[in-house]
């Protein structure tokens, strides 16, 4: 962490607002990115940025300022976003028809029309994925990040990690065959 | 891939200005709350606002209803059982010998102090049902007096009692006697 960044660390845990303002614009973008890998649903986004920062605020004082500030709000909405993927995951089913499926959902993503572009596609499928291949498909293929760092970030190892990913990938592919929008 | 590039982009943040002043407002409330500078108004409202607060005063309120009507229905019940235990008094108080003399009191009342009295019908038929059922307690007082007492001295009233006959009767011990069993 730079040295102007632990100042302004250092302030906002002291109580300064207008410190933790500034965290906020520098972080929320990436934050709101996040989070809408992960749910998918631009308003959910919005409502997990807001309650991850507001819970960084509340826990500021328990962050390690020789650690990575960026895989500490990885963790945050990643646990925010947890529990909201598994509801979605244990009430959500797909039925096939071919090449038409309908996923049971609100996200505004959900009701584009099926011969949207090939990257919404994915998004739909990797839906139906458990939540840990989920969160991990989203945070290596989507937010790029290093597999130490999403492990760590999990709390598994790297192993785990790259199980969950393959399956994961396995999984997307698999139905997109199935569906014939690849061969 | 094209697809996996177009699936790492997001939509655009919407007013992020206000995102961040929503983040703000809410560890604002959250700091001060815990250090008990939010005003105790705000805290009303607040607690008010909540589902829960709301849903426990109207249960209370209807609880304290509740509790007013059954207090309410009891006092009425109290009140209906003395009435009608004073009512019952007030019947078992009132013997013919009490009802006849209210009556005579009644009667006497009536009296204007000239030769005639003016009473109402209902008045004279009591008076007159109870002076019958004198007459019938006195025959057979009468009848008894000539059973238990005169059938020792010969005597019938069928044949009349004179002055001095009655006088002697109610001289003779014996006589007196009967009659104070009777």
């Amino acid at each position: 962490m730079s040295n102007e960044n632990k100042a302004v660390l250092q302030k906002a845990l002291s109580g300064d607002l207008d410190a933790f303002r500034d965290i906020v614009q520098t972080h929320q973008q990436f934050v709101y990115q996040a989070a809408f890998h992960l749910l998918a649903n631009k308003e959910d986004a919005r409502d997990a940025t807001q309650e991850c920062f507001v819970r960084v605020w509340k826990n500021l004082h328990a962050f390690d300022t020789t650690k990575k500030f960026t895989t500490w709000l990885y963790k945050i909405i990643v646990n925010l976003c947890y529990d909201d993927l598994r509801r979605a995951y244990k009430r959500r089913k797909v039925a096939f028809d071919g090449k038409e499926f309908s996923i049971a959902g609100d996200s505004d993503v959900e009701k584009e029309t099926i011969n949207s572009d090939l990257a919404q596609k994915i998004r739909l499928i990797s839906k139906g994925l458990k939540p840990r291949q989920r969160i991990i498909f989203a945070l290596r293929d989507l937010q790029e990040l290093e597999l130490q760092e999403i492990a760590g970030i999990l709390n598994i190892s790297v192993g785990a990690v790259k199980s969950n990913l393959f399956y994961a990938r396995k999984n997307i592919r698999k139905k997109m065959h199935e569906m014939g929008y690849i061969s | 891939m094209h697809a996996i590039e177009d699936l790492k982009t997001s939509p655009p943040l919407r007013s992020p200005d206000d995102l961040a002043d929503n983040i703000l407002y809410a560890v604002h409330r959250s700091h001060f709350k815990n250090t008990g500078v939010v005003s105790f108004f705000d805290g009303m409202i607040e607690a008010l606002s909540r589902s829960t607060v709301r849903f426990a005063m109207g249960g209370a309120v209807i609880l304290l209803l509740g509790i007013f009507v059954v207090q309410e229905a009891i006092i009425l019940r109290r009140i209906d059982m003395l009435e009608r235990r004073l009512t019952q008094q007030r019947a078992v108080g009132e013997s013919p010998l009490t009802l006849l003399a209210n009556e005579a009191q009644l009667l006497r009342s009536l009296n204007n102090g000239g030769d005639e009295i003016i009473i109402d019908r209902k008045t004279l038929e009591k008076l007159l049902t109870a002076f019958d059922n004198l007459q019938l307690k006195n025959k057979l007082l009468l009848k008894l007096f000539e059973e238990k007492t005169l059938s020792t001295a010969g005597v019938s009233l069928d044949d009349g009692l004179t002055g001095d006959e009655l006088q002697k009767l109610l001289q003779d011990k014996t006589v007196l006697q009967k009659i104070h069993n009777l």
